[in-house]
C-alpha cells in the first residue's frame, strides 16, 4: 500500500505541468511521509519544490519539522515553496526561522519571506520587515513588505 | 544576389525585384529607361545603357542609391543589368514592408536601411494597414517628421495595425529605432509570386507566412512564376485552404510554374509550414534555446514543419522570475503577474507564439501553455527537460496529452517529458492533422 502511494506520488509529482496537485492533496496525510522523503532526498530541485507545495496544501502537522529542517535547501525556488508551505500551515511559532530570509541574496526569497511573515501574523518580525524596507531595491519585494506590515496591523 | 529597381527618386513609385538572375532587356516588361533609384541588397551588379549590356555601364555594390545621377547613371536610361560578383549583402540591415490593406494585401512598399520622414511624398501617408518587419526595431509616427504619437515594434508579421495600438491609415513617418539583431540560424523565410512568366508583371511577397486563400487579394489563379528565396518547406496548392494538388519547392527561381509541376494560373494557397516563435527570457532564468529549438525541429521536421525563431530578447523583470501562477489550465483567468508577463514589451505581432523562459512558478511547472488565446505562448522554467519547449508548443498547436502508458513514452505529448524514452519523439497521424489545422502553422 505504502509503495503504491509512493509510486503514485512520484508519478503525479513528475508531470510536465503539475496540474494534478489536487490528486496528491486528496491522499492527505497518507502522502506526508513520501513527500517528506522526496523533499529531503531528491536531487531534482523541481521535485523537491513540488513536494513542498503539496505538503503545504495537505497541512499535516507532521510535515512542519521536516519543512523547517529543509530551510537550508540551496535552491531558491525550493526555498520559496517551503516558506510558502509554512505560511499556508500558519506556523507562527517558526517565524524566527523565516525572518533571516528577509536578508537572503535572492529577491524572490526575500519577497516570499515577507509575505509569509504577514500571512502568519508574526508581529515579532516587524523590525526585520522595516529593516528590509529601508534597504530593499526591488519594488515587488517592497510591496510584499508593506503588505506584510499592514497584515501585522502597522 | 538581389537588387530592387525603383521608378522614381528616393525609392519611390513602383519597384521591381531582380534576384539571382540577369535582366538583358528591361523593356520587355516596361522597365527600360524608367529607373531613378536603386537598392543593391547583395552582390555587385552592372547597370547598362542598352539592352544586352551594351553602351555605358556602371557597377554598384550593396547600398542605397536614392538618385542614380549621383552615381554616374543618367536618369531613366538603364535598359539591362547583370550580376558581376557575389559578395556579402546588407546584413544587420533593418528592413520592413508596409502594405495598403489588412493581411499584407494591396500595394506594398519596401523600406530598407533608411528612414521615411514623410510617407505622403509618394502617396503612402495615412494609407498603412499592415506591415512586416523583417529585421530591426522601427518607430511608427502619426505625423510627418517623426511627430505625434508613436509606437516601437520589432520583427514580426503585423496583419492589422490596430492590433498593436496603431490607428488604421494614420501613419505618416517611420524611423529606424535599432539595428537588426543577428541571431545564428535565424533568417526570414520568403517567397515572391509573380504574375507572369520570367518573374515579370506584378509581384507579391510572402514573408514568414503563407496565405490560405490567394483569391482574397486577387492573386488566386494568377501566378506564373515563383522565387523561393528561403525556407525549405514551402507548399503551393491548387485550391484554397492548402487543398488540391500541391507541389513542394525549396529555394530557387522557377521562371515558369508549369515546369515546377503546377498548372499555370491555378495556384490558390501557399504555406511556409513554419511556426514562428518569439523567445523572451526573464533575466536570471536558465535557458538552452538552441537545444530546445533543435529538439523541437527534430520532432516537427519529421512532418515537414519547422519551428522558426523570429527573435529573442532578455527582460530585466525580477518580479516575474518566479511567477505567481497557481494553476495551469487553458482558459484560466491570468494572475496579475501572468498579465504583466504576457504584456511584457509586447513589441511583436499579437499572433506570434511567445515562449517565456523564467526560473519557476509557484505551481512548480516545467512548462505551461495556458496563455490567453489572444496572446499565444507558453512558460518554460528551469526545471524543463529537453522536450518541454516542444511539448508546450504542441499544446499551443492544439495537442492534448496522450495517455500515460508505457507504449506512449515515444510521443512528444507524453504527460511527463522526463520519461520520454526516445531521442526524437513522434506525433501520431491524428496529432499531425491537428497541428496542420492550427492557425499558428503558417
Amino acid at each position: 500500500m505504502k509503495e503504491r502511494i509512493n509510486g503514485k506520488i512520484e508519478e503525479l509529482l513528475s508531470a510536465e505541468e503539475f496540474n494534478d496537485l489536487d490528486e496528491i492533496v486528496k491522499l492527505g496525510e497518507k502522502a506526508t511521509r513520501g513527500l517528506v522523503n522526496i523533499l529531503s532526498k531528491e536531487s531534482d530541485p523541481l521535485m523537491r519544490k513540488r513536494a513542498a507545495i503539496a505538503l503545504g496544501r495537505i497541512r499535516d502537522k507532521k510535515a512542519i519539522e521536516p519543512l523547517v529542517n529543509r530551510l537550508m535547501d540551496k535552491d531558491p525556488t525550493v526555498l520559496i515553496s517551503i516558506i510558502d508551505a509554512l505560511a499556508l500551515m500558519g506556523q507562527k511559532s517558526y517565524s524566527d526561522k523565516i525572518i533571516p530570509f528577509l536578508d537572503n541574496p535572492d529577491a524572490s526569497v526575500r519577497g516570499h519571506a515577507a509575505k509569509a511573515l504577514g500571512v502568519i501574523k508574526a508581529r515579532n518580525a516587524k523590525k526585520a520587515i522595516e529593516g528590509l524596507l529601508r534597504k530593499e531595491e526591488y519594488e515587488f519585494v517592497r510591496k510584499e513588505a508593506n503588505d506584510a506590515l499592514k497584515k501585522l496591523g502597522y | 544576389m538581389a537588387v530592387i529597381l525603383y521608378e522614381h527618386i528616393n525609392f519611390r513609385g513602383k519597384h521591381k525585384h531582380v534576384i539571382d538572375r540577369d535582366e538583358p532587356d528591361l523593356h520587355k516588361d516596361g522597365w527600360g529607361d524608367r529607373i531613378s533609384s536603386i537598392q543593391v541588397l547583395s552582390g555587385t551588379w552592372q547597370f547598362c545603357q542598352h539592352v544586352n549590356y551594351g553602351g555605358w555601364s556602371v557597377n554598384l555594390g550593396p547600398g542605397n542609391y536614392p538618385w542614380v545621377e549621383d552615381f554616374g547613371i543618367p536618369n531613366d536610361n538603364i535598359s539591362s543589368l547583370r550580376r558581376i560578383s557575389t559578395g556579402i549583402g546588407l546584413i544587420n540591415t533593418p528592413g520592413l514592408i508596409i502594405y495598403e490593406h489588412i493581411d499584407f494585401k494591396g500595394d506594398h512598399k519596401h523600406i530598407i536601411d533608411r528612414d521615411e520622414s514623410s510617407l505622403h511624398s509618394d502617396g503612402w501617408g495615412d494609407r498603412l494597414s499592415s506591415f512586416q518587419i523583417i529585421s530591426g526595431r522601427w518607430r511608427f509616427f502619426q505625423h510627418v517628421d517623426y511627430s505625434g504619437w508613436s509606437n516601437v515594434l520589432g520583427p514580426g508579421n503585423y496583419r492589422w495595425v490596430e492590433q498593436v495600438g496603431i490607428s488604421n491609415d494614420q501613419i505618416s513617418s517611420i524611423r529606424r529605432e535599432e539595428a537588426a539583431v543577428v541571431i545564428p540560424d535565424m533568417q526570414s523565410v520568403e517567397t515572391i509570386l509573380y504574375e507572369h512568366i520570367d518573374f515579370r508583371g506584378d509581384h507579391k511577397h510572402l514573408i514568414n507566412h503563407g496565405q490560405k486563400n490567394l483569391h482574397t487579394d486577387g492573386w488566386g489563379d494568377r501566378v506564373s512564376s515563383i522565387q523561393v528565396l528561403s525556407g525549405n518547406r514551402w507548399t503551393f496548392h491548387e485550391h484554397v485552404d492548402y487543398a488540391g494538388a500541391s507541389i513542394n519547392l525549396g529555394p530557387g527561381s522557377y521562371r515558369w510554374i508549369v515546369d515546377a509541376g503546377m498548372a499555370n494560373d491555378r495556384l490558390s494557397s501557399v504555406r511556409a509550414n513554419i511556426v514562428p516563435i518569439f523567445f523572451k527570457i526573464i533575466q536570471g532564468a536558465t535557458t538552452n534555446i538552441p537545444r530546445d529549438l533543435r529538439i523541437a525541429n527534430q520532432v516537427f521536421n519529421q512532418y515537414g514543419i519547422e519551428f522558426f525563431q523570429l527573435e529573442q530578447e532578455t527582460n530585466n523583470a525580477p518580479a516575474l522570475l518566479d511567477l505567481d501562477q497557481p494553476t495551469c489550465f487553458m482558459g484560466q483567468s491570468p494572475t496579475n503577474e501572468e498579465s504583466q508577463l504576457y504584456s511584457l514589451e509586447r513589441d511583436h505581432a499579437p499572433s506570434d507564439i511567445v515562449v517565456y523562459y523564467l526560473r519557476s512558478t509557484n505551481l512548480g511547472v516545467r512548462g505551461c501553455a495556458a496563455c490567453p488565446i489572444t496572446q499565444p505562448g507558453s512558460v518554460v522554467t528551469d526545471g524543463a527537460t529537453q522536450f518541454t519547449m516542444a511539448h508546450e508548443i504542441g499544446h499551443v498547436l492544439g495537442l492534448a496529452h496522450v495517455a500515460s502508458t508505457t507504449a506512449n513514452r515515444n510521443n512528444l505529448m507524453f504527460p511527463n517529458t522526463g520519461q520520454i524514452n526516445v531521442a526524437t519523439p513522434i506525433l501520431t497521424n491524428a496529432q499531425q492533422n491537428t497541428v496542420r489545422q492550427s492557425q499558428y502553422l503558417v
